[in-house]
């Protein structure tokens, strides 16, 4: 049972990671295209 | 494939049935040709240039934070036509845009198969890309919000029509891309295109139109609505070879029985083709409970 729990929290753990990532990344490209637009590239 | 002599013929002829879609996908949303977009705006009287923009689904999304762009969405409603068909599209019948519709994902797929398998990564069955694919989409939403610019410059889809315009003599589409754009479109046409195993790399970890509707296809499997490809456990051999071939990575192996991620298939029916023992099929589904689902409007039951 503990391993079962112990299992889920291990990929709960990485899925919400890997939101966390995309997420950044998206915010990163968001905010670094606007710096591109405002520089005029 | 000694033991499967007709696997690759019957998969050829699947991937040519696909080639002719995705051209067809070329005709109908690129400029310059557009022709669905040139009907769309013909139809309602829109003054606006024929190209990919008119179906751009991250416009929208972007314009949410911008408010003083609402009265163009008003204006202009097929903005939205995209972030409201598609969805509802996959809902009931899964993303088959993405997978045999969408040019921008076509071409680095069917590309990536002229690569030599030792130059590319393969990540199927090794990473599960769904969440990153939904924090992504998360965090074009938010960054929309806070003043982030997540339209042309990130977008395969406009990287696409640039090519395809380039091709068709409009060379000032080529001029456009500099600076980041040159980046994102090395990111998507090399690093996670041809040189990723299934040429799907954009798609599965950073497409928000992918995403969208993976979560609508989900949410329609989870309720009952609709068909996707569903694995039968009792005909599975654990072959594997549906895993290597999804290019979507949404086939993974579980106590020696595929299993279809729904969030992640993109509908190209690969492995309905490949699989020897026909485990694998695109069916109605059902619910949980084993009842019948409900017909969805316009979906016939059964194979």
């Amino acid at each position: 049972m503990l391993h079962h729990v112990s299992l889920m929290m291990t990929r709960l753990r990485w899925r919400i990671h890997a939101f966390a990532l995309g997420m950044t990344l998206a915010l990163g490209a968001g905010l670094l295209g606007q710096g591109c637009a405002a520089a005029g590239q | 494939m000694s033991l499967y002599p007709n696997t690759y013929r019957l998969l050829s002829r699947h991937w040519l049935k696909r080639i002719a879609f995705f051209l067809l996908g070329i005709v109908l949303l690129y400029a310059p040709f557009a022709l669905l977009t040139r009907l769309v705006l013909w139809v309602t009287g829109t003054p606006l240039l024929p190209d990919a923009h008119r179906i751009c689904l991250r416009m929208p999304i972007q314009w949410l934070g911008q408010p003083w762009m609402y009265r163009t969405m008003l204006e202009q409603p097929m903005y939205l036509g995209a972030v409201l068909v598609l969805p509802a599209i996959a809902l009931f019948v899964g993303p088959l845009f993405c997978g045999w519709l969408c040019p921008a994902g076509g071409i680095t797929e069917y590309l990536s198969r002229l690569v030599p398998p030792r130059f590319q990564i393969d990540l199927a069955g090794r990473i599960n890309p769904t969440p990153i694919r939904y924090g992504f989409t998360a965090g074009l939403i938010v960054a929309a919000f806070v003043g982030g610019n997540v339209c042309c410059s990130f977008c395969n889809f406009t990287h696409t029509q640039n090519l395809i315009s380039g091709i068709f003599g409009h060379t000032l589409e080529l001029s456009y891309w500099t600076s980041f754009t040159a980046v994102s479109f090395v990111l998507w046409f090399f690093v996670l295109g041809l040189f990723t195993k299934g040429g799907r790399g954009w798609c599965n970890f950073l497409c928000p139109a992918g995403a969208l509707m993976g979560l609508f296809h989900s949410i329609g499997k989870a309720v009952g609505l609709g068909r996707s490809v569903q694995v039968n456990a009792s005909l599975c051999r654990s072959c594997k070879k549906c895993v290597s071939n999804c290019p979507a990575w949404a086939i993974s192996m579980k106590q020696d029985t595929a299993q279809v991620n729904s969030h992640m298939c993109n509908g190209c029916m690969d492995c309905v083709k490949v699989c020897p023992d026909k485990a694998i099929s695109y069916t109605t589904n059902r619910l949980p409970s084993g009842e019948p689902a409900p017909a969805a409007p316009g979906v016939s039951s059964g194979e």
